[in-house]
């Protein structure tokens, strides 16, 4: 089957919020082993495209496939085991745990022991050594026992995507990762996303153009909910009516919503 | 003309977070200005930390003179400011015709709710919906028309255009240009650049929370290039 | 005599009328939390406080003034209004940025206050009110006789109920109150003053209330404990209608009346406990409530914080064994008696602290948990003849089952409305327990043996029995402390700062919670099986809403979410319970005190100051100092 090339797939998917279409009718496949972004305007469903996909929306109509198979059913947390991992748009660390701690969190289930009620995680080598190691690939080994809630917030957001990262996935969903950044932070963050995208399918919502351009090999332009265009940047960004999109120009495709 | 809104160092936070990082600009009375940028600059912020919906700001936000960095919304208000925000704020429990009728008037000068509905002759059959269930681009004339009712001389409006299909989006510059004439002060925000060009006296660009460039609106097409560079396209 | 699948129709049409008179309070009362709640995400415990103050200020005016039934139908609930404007502005505005839940708890030690000053001052037993001239007698309707006064009950109710709809649903005052409800910050930059508003739609809330208080003065004895038990059925009104419509809350509190009445005709066992079946039921098939309900806020992005991060285990284990030191040493300068009435506490707050204070999930109805252990315990050792161990075990077993069962339904809610669902709970099983043969009812459970250990060591010898408490209290507090710094333990914590970036990261974060409560309920029942065989006795009590607040009380006084907290706060109750007994009633009326002021001032308890203080002087700079969105 052709769907086996894509590490997830949307068929028909739709979500209605009482009434008003936020995603409708969107076919989108993400192929495996790409880098592929989703822009468009301010409220033109990129994010609840990517709530949908994570499975922390339900769909309103239509299916999800991961690796060929319908996941629409499972949850966020089935998705996550299957290796699908999200980041989200509001930095979300464990704010009362230190920096460390929600690396080790993290790394609890993939080692087996999310279970264990009575050990004590600082005793575990393979989580605790790991989480040292993340930190020093991440540049927060001073911030290791500050609360997270507490990390200015460039700090968060790669203590976000440390953690995300930390799970090893096999398809990762970056939720504007450079939203709220200032530009020091922005390049910073870019590389890493760079390096964490070798060797896996990366997704990522966002609007910083030269960001996009820099990193991702496909995109998708969303409007209005569904999909006005897709391909390289060149190709996108060539198209008289993304630019429409954007500048409000006029344009051929844009008349249609 | 005397300035009518002035903004100076503003600064602003969404937690510990810093989003405006000491935005300069002003506005005359009877003018139409845009804030463009692009998304996360700081543009929504802007107007929401001059209506006083910021927790935290600093700087200085007077109006006609008088000072409103530490007011409260409510006061803010009553000094003749009024917000049309992004999200557009429809009451999904309040009928058209409650939301239309929602915000008092605490002005003289404002228009007649006829004159509202003149001027948006769609919302006229639908004022016993529900008001979310009306079209994005009702919404949008709803959240326009209940402010222009209560006296407020300077609108803030917040993307007004989002979301929607072109001919509505003409409707709504129609409209803005009749507000225009009839004297309203106008602060715009806006990612749809033609939309802005074709309304605006003057243009800020906005980026990483601070005014980088200055544009008289009509050397907007002029500098089209320039400013694709600043929105990242 | 006509009979009715079996019952008289004339006890059938007493019963609804019965059904219908107490619906028509749960109707008003939750009508006004339900207007509290919307303007202010505030669950106000002190409804039925304030229901009681109207009926009592009713009675007062009559005894004192010479003032009559109508004038106090207008005059209660002004005052008692009125006194909720105070209580907006000056105590709970200073709530809004935290979490929910310190609004409830604030409410609740408002309560206690309330009760406890009026029971000081007119003694705990209810005072009659006569019905007003106007409405006494009654008509013959043929197939029953209804009683004038009551009739103007349901017509009065109903009244007020249509009214305050067509208010908030017709009027344009309602339209401000709806949309303030869904967007404050936006109805504000039209220039309405909406802390005004929301000051008013408080005071408004109460007077609605104090209405219900001096409409059931006639009916009911007016004393100060009236509104407890009230509030608590009305909570499981809310929870089943949920609080999102008005209509919904009126239709709910009729519905729940009329089914209550039905059910004291045909089967009254269950009378007491159909309205906390019917709340599991819809928890079961519409956890959002008949209704629909508004969604939960989020208050996770204001949630104070009360931990510094990185325990440290050694440190841990040391202070640990400080405490196993002077807890074995205690007897020889504090009297045994306390140190273990104080000891088992100790270990009931930290049972509830692993899962309010680790897993923020903060019960209101922990009692269940203490109380069933203790009777099963008790019914073990004294009927059955288990051994002490043995009794204890399965009363701990006992309150695990009960864990489970009222957990798996619990957690589908969080916040406040797990906090009124588990109230709900407890509050059934307090009726099992008062009307189940095994429990001794009102007289409870008395003469529990203390038996021999392991059928060898006789715990009727005051040394043995010290040590055995001591090792219950020390293994039960070691167990926890374990627990908390296992890599479960920190999946608890996450999962209670960010739900969904826990399970975005792979955790199936339900079943955790199920089991922290489990857990919890499990040591909660070791102390309450503990607790049967050293004090020898079982009552009511401990299965009491008033044990949960107890316990509420001991944590959040201690430092919730701290280790040694829970401790600390147990043994300042107890001691306070102890030594400041002749003061009586006014225990109370501190208890509730010492809510406001912890709420107000003091979150993070006497441990969580010391922590946070201790933290700030050798805070060496690696992690900046905490600033709030707040600030």
């Amino acid at each position: 089957m052709n769907n086996a090339d894509y590490a997830l797939e949307a068929k028909g998917l739709s979500r209605e919020f009482g009434g008003f279409f936020a995603v409708r009718s969107v076919d989108f496949r993400l192929a495996r082993g790409s880098i592929h972004a989703v822009i468009g305007p301010n409220g033109a469903g990129k994010t609840t495209l990517f709530n949908l996909l994570t499975k922390y929306l339900a769909p309103s109509a239509g299916a999800i496939l991961h690796d060929g198979e319908d996941v629409t059913p499972l949850a966020m947390a089935q998705m996550a085991q299957r290796g699908v991992v999200r980041s989200f748009q509001i930095s979300a660390v464990f704010s009362g745990l230190s920096v460390r701690q929600n690396l080790e969190l993290a790394l609890l289930r993939p080692a087996g022991i999310a279970w264990n009620l009575l050990g004590l995680v600082s005793r575990r080598p393979e989580v605790a050594e790991r989480a040292n190691a993340l930190m020093h690939q991440f540049g927060l080994v001073e911030y290791a026992d500050a609360l997270a809630g507490n990390l200015p917030y460039g700090r968060k957001r790669v203590l976000e995507l440390a953690t995300t990262l930390s799970l090893e996935p096999k398809v990762l969903l970056l939720d504007e990762p450079m939203a709220g950044l200032g530009r020091e932070d922005i390049g910073r963050i870019t590389d890493l996303i760079r390096a964490a995208g070798k060797g896996r399918t990366l997704l990522l919502v966002e609007h910083n153009m030269k960001v996009v351009a820099e990193l991702a090999e496909r995109i998708t332009v969303m409007v209005r909910g569904e999909i006005l265009a897709e391909g390289s940047y060149q190709e996108v960004s060539s198209r008289s009516d993304v630019m429409a999109a954007y500048t409000g120009q006029t344009g051929a495709g844009a008349a249609h919503g | 003309m005397a300035e009518t809104l002035t903004v100076d160092r503003l600064e602003a936070w969404y937690g510990d977070s810093k989003v405006l990082h000491g935005m300069d600009f002003n506005i005359r009375a009877g003018e139409v200005v845009t804030l463009l940028g692009r998304n996360g600059a700081g543009k929504t912020t802007t107007l929401k930390a001059i209506m006083g919906l910021m927790e935290r700001r600093a700087g200085s936000i007077r109006v006609d003179g008088a000072e409103i960095i530490a007011a409260a919304p409510y006061d803010i208000a009553r000094k003749g400011l009024a917000l049309c925000p992004e999200e557009r704020g429809i009451f999904s429990s309040l009928s058209v015709r409650e939301n239309l009728l929602l915000p008092p008037a605490l002005a003289k000068g404002g228009m007649t709710i006829a004159q509202v509905l003149d001027l948006f002759p769609n919302l006229k059959e639908r004022l016993d919906s529900q008001g979310t269930k009306l079209s994005g681009g009702e919404q949008q004339m709803l959240a326009l028309g209940r402010i222009l009712h209560t006296g407020a001389r300077i609108l803030l409006l917040d993307e007004p255009t989002e979301g929607l299909a072109p001919v509505i989006i003409q409707q709504i510059g129609r409209t803005i240009e009749k507000l225009k004439a009839l004297g309203f002060t106008i602060l715009l925000v806006e990612q749809n650049v033609a939309f802005a060009s074709g309304l605006a006296d003057r243009h800020y660009v906005v980026e990483l929370g601070r005014v980088v460039d200055e544009i008289p609106g009509p050397e907007l097409d002029a500098r089209l290039d320039t400013l694709k560079t600043y929105l990242g396209l | 005599m006509t009979m009715i699948f079996g019952v008289p129709a004339a006890v059938l049409y007493g019963q609804l009328l019965l059904g219908l008179i107490n619906g028509s309070f749960y109707a008003m009362l939750s009508l006004g939390l339900a207007v509290i709640f919307g303007m202010m995400n505030i669950v106000n415990f002190a409804h039925g406080a304030q229901y009681m103050l109207g009926a009592m200020t009713a009675w007062l005016l009559l005894n004192f003034l010479g003032i009559g039934y109508w004038w106090s139908l207008l005059l209660a609930p002004l005052i008692v209004g009125a006194s909720g404007l105070v209580i907006e502005r000056f105590l709970l505005r200073r709530l809004y940025k935290l979490d929910h839940l310190y609004g409830m708890l604030l409410t609740f030690g408002l309560a206690l206050m309330f009760q406890g000053i009026f029971t000081n001052a007119f003694g705990s037993s209810g005072q009659p009110y006569k019905i007003p001239p106007l409405l006494s007698g009654g008509s013959n309707l043929g197939f029953m006789f209804l009683p004038n006064y009551r009739a103007w009950v349901i017509v009065a109710s109903l009244t007020v109920c249509l009214t305050t709809w067509y208010v908030i649903e017709r009027t344009k005052l309602g339209a401000y109150l709806r949309a303030a409800t869904e967007n404050p910050m936006l109805v504000q930059t039209f220039g309405i003053r909406v802390p005004r508003m929301i000051m008013l739609t408080y005071g408004a809330g109460v007077a609605l209330a104090a209405l219900a208080g001096v409409l059931a003065a006639p009916i009911y004895q007016v004393g100060p404990t009236m509104g407890v038990d009230l509030i608590i059925v009305v909570f499981a009104v809310v929870v089943i209608g949920g609080m999102g419509s008005i209509m919904g809350s009126i239709v709910t509190g009729f519905m729940v009346g009329l089914i209550e009445g039905l059910t004291k005709a045909f089967y009254p066992e269950l009378s007491s406990t159909i309205v906390f079946v019917l709340m599991a039921v819809v928890l079961l098939l519409r956890p959002a409530g008949l209704f629909g309900s508004k969604p939960e806020p989020a208050g996770a992005a204001h949630q104070e914080k009360l931990e510094i991060a990185g325990p440290n285990p050694r440190r841990q284990m040391i202070a640990f064994a400080a405490m196993a030191a002077l807890f074995a040493l205690a007897p020889l300068v504090v009297y045994p008696g306390f140190m273990m009435k104080a000891m088992l506490f100790a270990l009931f707050a930290c049972a509830f602290n692993l899962l309010a204070g680790y897993g923020k999930l903060v019960s209101f109805g922990h009692s269940m948990f203490l109380g069933t252990a203790g009777y099963v315990c008790g019914h073990a050792a004294k009927v059955w003849g288990f051994t002490p161990e043995l009794a204890v075990l399965a009363g701990t077993a006992a309150a695990a089952l009960l864990g489970v069962a009222s957990g798996w339904l619990a957690i589908r809610r969080s916040g406040i409305y797990f906090a009124m669902v588990t109230l709900a709970f407890a509050q059934m099983i307090y009726f099992v327990a008062l009307q189940a043969p095994f429990t001794g009812g009102e007289d409870g459970l008395q003469g529990v043996p203390r038996g021999h250990l392991f059928g060898v060591i006789d715990l009727a010898d005051p040394v043995n029995l010290y040590g055995f408490v001591l090792a219950i209290f020390l293994g039960g507090f070691f167990l926890i402390m374990r627990l908390v710094g296992s890599p479960f333990g920190l999946v608890l914590k996450g999962l209670s700062d960010h739900e969904p970036r826990a399970q975005s990261l792979g955790l199936d974060t339900a079943r955790y919670k199920l089991v922290a409560f489990t857990l919890s309920a499990a040591l909660a029942g070791l102390a309450g099986s503990t607790k049967a065989i050293t004090s020898q006795i079982v009552t009511l009590s401990d299965v009491h809403w008033s044990m949960s607040g107890e316990v509420l009380l001991m944590t959040f006084l201690g430092g919730v979410g701290t280790l040694f907290g829970p401790v600390v706060g147990a043994f300042v109750v107890v001691a306070m319970q102890n030594y400041l007994a002749s003061l009586g009633q006014w225990v109370i009326v501190i208890h509730g005190a010492i809510f406001v002021l912890c709420v107000l001032a003091f979150r993070r308890g006497i441990v969580g100051e010391l922590i946070a203080f201790a933290g700030r002087r050798t805070n060496r700079g690696g992690a900046p100092a905490h600033s709030g969105p707040g600030h």
